[in-house]
């Protein structure tokens, strides 16, 4: 069994590794243009690093060997295909595609549309290898004029505008449903719209959308750290379902193991065969993203595979969420992050829900009123204490309470008609498994 | 005589030396050999045709950089071999899980059986994290030595047979579960 496994193995992996001559011999010719190892040149790899950094969100990925490690005698001036040339920006006058690239309408050449953004290489036969184009949904392109040095860029020490080489262009790909990504030195010799565009989507394959979620957040602070990117980190909880909605549905509901969700409020964000994904939106940003797939093995029908989400004090508050989570606010009424301050019930499992647990920063404070947490504390709770003299206003509110602090002591809510002692946790660790 | 040849460098040391000094014709007289293999390995550990050329490409700038810190010639195929595990895995990390159906592949001789193995095992290959898939591409496909395989891991020879066993017992695992969809 084990050796007919292994035969199995070894001729799956001969047959899956192949013998593709020409990508060989492609690679095999790709090593004489290679950077000359004397001249001490930036790389393509540092150069792109560099760029990513001065702007940002753009996706910039460099070009491979052959573009930009090619002298300007090993590379013929290219030029588009004559046979089937796109046309210029003027046929998208007013399509907010073009702004959402880069430069003016006078900085480009050609503007064209690609039925899938996989296809790129059909489009633009020499630009490099861009995985994350490998995606079926439909794309826009835009060649800038021959010159035309990048977007301008601000902001960044020493940053200048990088100077293509000569012959080479800048090209922006946007991806429907994502950002730009913006591409130096591309060779666009052979250019045309004259493609047959792939087949049939593959079902497995993850649309562009689907990966990087907390990227698509717009949350004011950092982004939570509950749930996961697919398919790294994250296969949610039993949610198998008929459909996107109804998995949706059974993730957000009584069984939820994550404290801080929105329990309503989603809108659709993405759809396409096998893959939704939903947002909870505040202003317009997503907050929470989770994405379905019906492609998981863990068989058929659609189940919650990705979840990323900005801190639950950047929730609706109108929402009420999947963990009663309290968010406190500062003086200001702001809300706090609940990485910073926040309150709930004690776990029920363990027979604690009768208390109120308070974390403030790393310390963690009890309202005790029956003492089952007495074994954590040194002193009881208190509905009417009297406040030390020692104890400093926090600046967190609840309602019309008040927090204070005894540094290293108790924690103590100040309201109108009472003061309370919650007294502090011996162990700030304790958990209920 | 025997003197002669132990003074003369080898072919394989004039090549490197050359190389060195920049001549890529060199280079490419070094690395050209080894190409069906590495492209093979960075197809099966990153399941796609786009990112394999990639990872070689990779490995190939790479290389040619850091020729100055390969001190003995004769290990140049080794070493070479340790780019392109190196930008083979990095490529498929950076990837992710994004997989490219090659459903023809799977059937590349019209026998059924074999055929829906392959596709099993395709499946179930597909299943395992990335260095597992290294590793087994390693052991299985190059064949290397676990001494060998180790020192393209970085990880001592004990690790490694372990980390076989697993993978293996993972990918059986994956295949039974595989064939019972």
């Amino acid at each position: 069994m084990s050796d007919d496994f292994e035969d199995l193995l070894k001729r799956w992996l001969r047959d899956r590794a192949g013998n593709d001559r020409s990508a060989i011999q492609a690679l095999a010719g790709s090593v004489a243009v290679l950077p000359p190892r004397r001249a001490g040149r930036r790389t393509p790899l540092a150069v792109a690093a560099s760029i990513l950094v001065m702007i940002g969100l753009i996706a910039l990925v460099a070009p491979r060997i052959g573009q930009v490690g090619s002298d300007a005698e090993q590379s013929p001036r290219p030029e588009p295909s004559a046979a089937a040339s796109p046309g210029g920006p003027d046929a998208f006058a007013g399509d907010p595609r073009l702004s959402r690239c880069f430069g003016t309408p006078e900085e480009m050449e050609f503007a064209f549309e690609m039925a899938h953004a996989r296809d790129y290489r059909r489009y633009i036969p020499r630009m490099g290898i861009s995985p994350e184009l490998d995606t079926y949904a439909a794309a826009f392109a835009v060649v800038y004029r021959d010159g035309w040095a990048g977007p301008a860029i601000t902001g960044t020490v020493g940053a200048q505008p990088r100077t293509p080489m000569p012959g080479r262009r800048f090209v922006c790909i946007l991806v429907t449903g994502a950002d730009p990504n913006l591409y130096s030195d591309v060779d666009i010799t052979g250019l045309t719209v004259a493609v047959t565009p792939s087949e049939t989507q593959a079902p497995n394959l993850i649309p562009m959308w689907a990966v990087n979620l907390a990227g698509q957040l717009g949350c004011d602070g950092p982004v939570a750290r509950i749930g996961g990117e697919y398919p790294e980190s994250f296969g949610g909880p039993d949610t198998l379902n008929n459909s996107p909605l109804d998995a949706l549905a059974v993730f957000l509901g009584p069984s939820n193991p994550f404290a801080s969700l929105p329990t309503a409020g989603y809108t659709q964000l993405h759809a396409e065969p096998h893959w939704a994904s939903f947002g909870h939106l505040v202003d317009g940003q997503p907050k929470a993203i989770v994405l379905l797939t019906d492609t998981t093995e863990h068989g058929p029908g659609w189940q919650v595979m990705g979840l990323r989400a900005c801190d639950a004090s950047e929730f609706d508050p109108t929402v009420p969420l999947t963990f009663p989570v309290m968010i406190w606010t500062d003086q200001s009424g702001n809300r706090v992050s609940t990485e910073t301050i926040r309150s709930m019930p004690g776990p029920g499992h363990c027979g604690w829900d009768s208390a109120t647990w308070l974390r403030v920063e790393d310390t963690l404070y009890f309202r005790d009123p029956q003492g089952v947490m007495a074994e954590w504390t040194t002193t009881p709770f208190a509905l009417n204490a009297q406040l030390p003299r020692s104890a400093i206003d926090s600046g967190y509110r609840s309602g019309g309470a008040s927090l204070w602090i005894d540094p290293g002591r108790d924690a103590y809510v100040v309201s109108a008609d009472r003061v309370e002692r919650w007294p502090r946790s011996s162990d700030p660790q304790i958990g209920c498994m | 005589m025997e003197a002669v040849l132990e003074s003369s460098p080898s072919p394989l040391a004039v090549l490197v030396a050359a190389a060195k000094r920049g001549d890529r014709d060199a280079f490419r007289a070094l690395v050209e050999p080894d190409l069906p293999a590495a492209l093979g390995t960075a197809r099966i550990v990153t399941r796609s045709e786009a990112d394999a050329s990639d990872a070689v490409q990779e490995a190939l700038l790479s290389a040619w950089r850091g020729l100055d810190g390969l001190r003995d010639p004769e290990a140049f195929r080794a070493w070479f071999r340790r780019h392109v595990v190196r930008a083979a895995l990095k490529a498929a990390q950076r990837r992710g899980r994004v997989v490219e159906l090659d459903l023809a592949a799977a059937a590349p001789d019209g026998e059924l059986d074999r055929a829906l193995d392959a596709r099993t095992l395709a499946r179930a290959f597909d299943r395992l994290e990335a260095r597992d898939r290294l590793l087994l591409t390693l052991h299985h496909f190059w064949d290397l030595p676990i001494a060998e395989t180790a020192a393209h891991l970085g990880i001592p020879e004990g690790t490694v047979k372990s980390r076989v066993h697993y993978a293996m017992d993972r990918l059986r695992a994956a295949f039974a579960a595989e064939e019972r969809r």
